[in-house]
């Protein structure tokens, strides 16, 4: 049996110019992933920025953006 | 009960060589819930799951987020591939999955809380994969 590799070609769950904007730092999605909400340089500044939004932890998601393109190991 | 997370696709500034050019990487970024396991503060992150990794790993403001004080926490050390180590505190977590169509699954863990370059969690073997089959 021969099995083949299989590509996996995806789609950028968000706009990478958008994206750019927030390398380096932390960044709150909305729950469906489809904005960033609140940003900062921590996860407790994100954190109490999205809560002084008014925002309760259900309604957002905690993110580190990789300053670079370095690749994980 | 199954879960299925599709690889998340990161954008790149450059190409990246090892793809062909393509301007994004995938990643196994999957969306996690975790609380602190004694007063129930909950935070949802994006966790990269790591088969190489040992343990689950959040950074120390983690810690802070959720009100877990590892002070007299058990220590140990960790080393990443680049050989470098940091120190590490455990603590008792709750973790949560939910599936798209609505599936919750949830248990008690014992993570470690690194003082590291701040980065999304680890979703390493002892605290998340131990529990479950995956597949990739």
């Amino acid at each position: 049996m021969v099995v083949r590799p299989k590509q996996r070609d995806l789609r950028p769950a968000f706009p990478a110019a958008e994206l750019e904007k927030y390398r380096g730092k932390w960044v709150a999605f909305s729950a469906d992933g489809s904005r960033i909400v609140a940003s900062g340089q921590t996860e407790i500044d994100v954190d109490a920025h999205a809560q002084a939004l008014g925002l309760k932890p259900a309604d957002y998601v905690l993110e580190a953006i990789p300053a670079e393109d370095t690749l994980w190991l | 009960m199954g879960f299925r997370f599709p690889f998340i696709s990161v954008p790149t500034a450059r190409p990246v060589v090892s793809l062909g050019g393509r301007h994004d990487r995938p990643r196994a970024l999957i969306p996690l819930v975790v609380a602190n396991a004694a007063n129930l503060v909950w935070r949802r992150f994006r966790g990269v799951l790591d088969t190489g990794a040992d343990d689950t790993v959040f950074h120390q403001d983690t810690s802070r987020l959720l009100g877990i004080d590892l002070s007299y926490a058990p220590a140990g050390q960790a080393e990443g591939t680049t050989g470098a180590t940091v120190p590490v505190r455990y603590a008792e977590v709750l973790l949560q999955l939910r599936s798209v169509d609505g599936d919750i699954v949830e248990w008690r863990a014992t993570v470690a809380f690194a003082l590291k370059k701040s980065s999304n969690p680890i979703l390493g073997f002892a605290g998340f994969l131990q529990f479950f089959d995956a597949t990739f």
